[in-house]
């Protein structure tokens, strides 16, 4: 009799645990999205701002590049806010799906998230019918340029000698690159172009990420890749830069030349940028630019950044669309180039 | 020695031994609940561990990290829903025990065979890292279509009973891999124009719906059929014929493990789904697996937590993050100034040994939570029906939700549920569907990748020697069970004849 009653007493248990399991989760994951119904009643004609979280989107998965800088810069810009920023991963369509919610929510700096050059690559290549203009900048967080890597004990020990072989035996030399349309493939054809040499190309899934260990494994020749990307594999010896696509050298590596020291004036970047709704008031985003510019400049971001090989940056909203406004000009023409606008 | 003597000093310390149980204890968590991913526990602390020192932040984290690769195994055990991917294969032997009212047992044996295979990663990731890191250089593009190629021919051991119908699932499974912008050419497929199409169907709604709604579906229509769910806890005491299969049979798959967790994009639920197939064909009773054979939940779990160590493995050495927890433990490394690399071994020996010592002291931290848990946990099943179903319900819901915040994919487990649910009726198993859409892109973007380096030349795939090592044992996999078949019959009729 003991016994029975003893599992029904476990029994009742288990419901109430599986109840309050369940509760937990609920609350855990419709959260966040009732404490924005509730500011939705707020008036927002007076700009007292933030007076609840900010929704801070990245529309790539958790632990992605975009992931982790704009979780360390929120970790930061949410001690100047006065208010926490709740990052959260809506990844879909390289960045198509976050672009789609940030540009259709509410333009009351409470929803942002951010953007890499696919905000100039996604509307001409017909994916998305709008581009950088559905959403003000709020900032530039950083720039990654494009860089050629070989392995280490390779041949060649310039950008020239490298194009010199390729003159001498034409299609030699097999350079992994991104599907045609990807930031990284542009950096490629450009250097082909300036220099009259075809590469091998050979189209890697994955992006630039895969490049640096296909050529540490001696599977390529040589990978165009953000220095932030190979920067493991070049500290660990196994590969080696030939040169960077940037108007000057990068700080955290200043051993590696750049094009245009060598000759091709050549420049291609990966730029992040936050970015909120269009209509977003000036004095809003005016709030979100000083908070986020001053986590900008913190020690722990600089850091990050110059450990990761990538380059810090802290552009106002006014520099920032000046240079989407150039990155869109530049793209469509490489889109165009390589035969894949979609008008 | 006074390297470890300093590391030791490192971690013996209240507050982190604390942190590293608590993460550990936060990770089974994590780790169970269906849609709550390793990497999602792992971004959410990663804030959180800025403000603490090195050592205490990448601790917390990497007990996250291995508990949450364990966790999934109490949802597949007593749900029939696994909790993280890496779990699909516990699932198969783990839940029909939890059925037969071993559910105490099974969770023991799972907990035990994770706790051996976690520290068998953890000693190679200690041991053999700068070779185990070469090796994964080594893997080109030729070779991981290969291993995705091993990986679907291993659907002779989860098929079960009928090939046919385990091949119509992965067939199905492939299908869906199809879905998105092609990685090559960015062109559509079968998005019907729905952005949240374009980057694919991601494999948890489809875990969640055809393991997890589909069963609730057939438990309610079922529902008279009480004595499914009125089950035993069952005793937690393991025999120890137990834990004798568990020592003879953790070894092999947890070698399979730490190699296949190595290797960047592999992991735990590939490893998973070699070392199961491993131990189905070296068995001298295969027709017991899939019904709740112990041996195949020995070789599920202790292999996915023996890829945590591998994993590790070209993190630390060479800076190549492997899966998206390890892209995570990447940043949070970066963020403490500490780099991986050779440079890493050299200039911060004693933090590396704390790191490694941390990790050891996790896999006890697991096998402690865990074996408490399995007190608790079983009574979940004994719960009432009526609680059960609609809870479970909502789980598969919230956890398909959370995935990404989106009600989109909240659709797809609920089609998935109900197409899975029929599809048991015809007798298609889930697992098949489940392997089919993790191996489909992996092969395709590989195979294509492989082309384009040798420019359309098929000999990639045969001129190299790791290459040459997976087709021979993709040609014995597929060979063995009719030789094994002919070898049976030869002994019956020799017996018969004498």
């Amino acid at each position: 009799m003991s016994i029975s009653k003893r599992t029904k007493r476990v029994g009742s248990f288990a419901n109430y645990a599986l109840i309050a399991i369940f509760i937990l989760v609920t609350s855990m994951v419709f959260g966040a999205g009732q404490e924005e119904a509730q500011g939705m009643q707020e008036d927002t004609a007076a700009i007292e701002f933030p007076t609840r979280p900010v929704q801070y989107v990245v529309g790539w998965s958790a632990g992605g590049g975009s992931d982790i800088v704009s979780r360390v810069l929120c970790a930061e810009a949410e001690k100047f806010l006065g208010q926490p920023i709740t990052v959260v991963n809506h990844s879909g369509g390289s960045g198509a799906r976050s672009y789609t919610e940030i540009a259709n929510a509410p333009a009351d700096g409470y929803v942002i998230g951010n953007t890499t050059g696919t905000i100039s690559t996604h509307v001409f290549m017909g994916n998305l019918d709008f581009g950088h203009e559905a959403f003000v900048p709020v900032m530039t967080i950083n720039s990654d340029p494009g860089a050629i890597w070989v392995k280490t004990d390779a041949p060649w020990e310039t950008l020239q000698d490298l194009i010199d072989d390729l003159k001498a035996n034409p299609e030699s030399i097999t350079i992994a690159s991104s599907n045609p349309g990807s930031i990284t493939r542009f950096g490629t054809l450009l250097l082909e172009k300036a220099a009259g040499v075809k590469f091998k190309i050979a189209s890697q899934a994955g992006g630039e990420s895969a490049g640096p260990g296909l050529v540490a494994g001696g599977h390529v020749d040589a990978c165009q890749a953000a220095p932030v990307t190979a920067k493991s594999l070049y500290e660990a010896g196994e590969i080696r830069p030939l040169g960077v696509m940037d108007t000057e050298r990068v700080a955290a590596f200043p051993e590696i030349p750049t094009y245009k020291e060598q000759g091709y004036d050549i420049t291609i970047y990966n730029m992040r940028q936050i970015i909120a709704p269009k209509d977003t008031p000036d004095e809003v985003v005016d709030i979100l630019y000083q908070a986020f510019k001053k986590a900008a400049n913190s020690d722990k971001y600089q850091n990050f950044m110059k450990d990761s090989g990538s380059t810090p940056l802290d552009w106002d909203p006014e520099k920032s669309r000046e240079f989407l406004i150039e990155q869109d000009k530049q793209f469509k023409q490489y889109i165009t180039d390589a035969g894949l606008l979609v008008e | 020695m006074i390297d470890i003597f300093s590391a030791f000093s490192m971690v013996f310390d209240f507050q982190i031994i604390m942190l590293i149980f608590g993460g550990t204890a936060l990770g089974i968590l994590v780790g169970a609940l269906p849609g709550l991913s390793a990497t999602m526990g792992l971004a959410v602390l990663l804030p959180i561990s800025f403000y603490m020192s090195p050592i205490q932040g990448i601790l917390l984290l990497l007990g996250m990290y291995t508990g949450s690769n364990y966790g999934g195994s109490f949802s597949a055990i007593l749900l029939n829903i696994p909790g993280a991917p890496p779990a699909v294969m516990t699932a198969l032997d783990g839940n029909p025990m939890a059925r037969k009212g071993e559910a105490g047992r099974a969770i023991v044996i799972s907990t035990l065979s994770s706790f051996l295979g976690g520290v068998f990663g953890v000693l190679c990731l200690i041991i053999i890292a700068p070779w185990l890191a070469r090796f994964a250089l080594d893997f080109g593009p030729a070779e991981y279509a290969l291993l995705a190629l091993f990986g679907l021919s291993t659907i002779v051991a989860v098929a079960g009973k009928s090939m046919k119908r385990g091949f119509i699932g992965v067939v199905i499974g492939l299908m869906l891999a199809t879905i998105g912008l092609d990685q090559f050419t960015n062109v559509p497929r079968f998005t019907f124009g729905r952005y949240e199409l374009m980057s694919g169907v991601s494999y948890i709604p489809l875990v969640i719906g055809v393991f997890g709604l589909s069963e609730v579906l057939s438990q309610i229509l079922s529902l008279k059929d009480t004595h499914v769910n009125l089950q035993k806890v069952g005793s937690f005491k393991t025999s120890k014929s137990d834990i004798k299969k568990i020592l003879n049979r953790f070894l092999p798959s947890s070698i399979i493990g730490t190699i296949i967790g190595v290797l960047p994009g592999a992991g735990g639920t590939i490893a998973s789904i070699i070392a199961y197939n491993q131990s189905v064909q070296t068995s001298k009773h295969p027709e017991t697996f899939g019904k709740g054979e112990p041996e195949g939940l020995i070789a599920a779990e202790s292999s996915n937590n023996a890829a945590v160590g591998g994993s590790l493995v070209p993190l630390l050495t060479l800076g190549i993050p492997g899966s998206s927890p390890a892209a995570i433990l990447l940043g949070a490394l970066m963020i403490h100034n500490l780099r991986p690399g050779p440079m890493l071994f050299l200039e911060q020996r004693p933090m590396v040994n704390a790191f490694f010592i941390g990790l050891m002291i996790a896999q006890f931290a697991m096998v402690i939570v865990g074996l408490l848990a399995a007190r608790i946990a079983p009574h979940i099943i004994s719960a009432k029906q009526k609680v059960m179903m609609p809870v479970i319900t909502l789980l598969c819901i919230i956890g398909a939700y959370a995935l990404n915040s989106s009600f989109f994919d909240v659709k797809l487990m609920l089609i998935f549920g109900v197409v899975g649910f029929f599809l048991k009726l015809l007798g298609i198993k889930p697992a098949p569907i489940v392997l089919g859409l993790i191996l489909g892109p992996m092969f395709e973007t590989n195979f294509r990748s492989a082309l384009e380096l040798s420019q359309n030349g098929y000999l990639i795939f045969v001129t190299r020697p790791i290459s040459i090592v997976l087709l021979i044992l993709i040609a014995l996999l597929l060979v063995w069970p009719f030789i094994q078949k002919r070898m049976t019959e030869k002994k019956k009729q020799d017996a018969v004849s004498k």
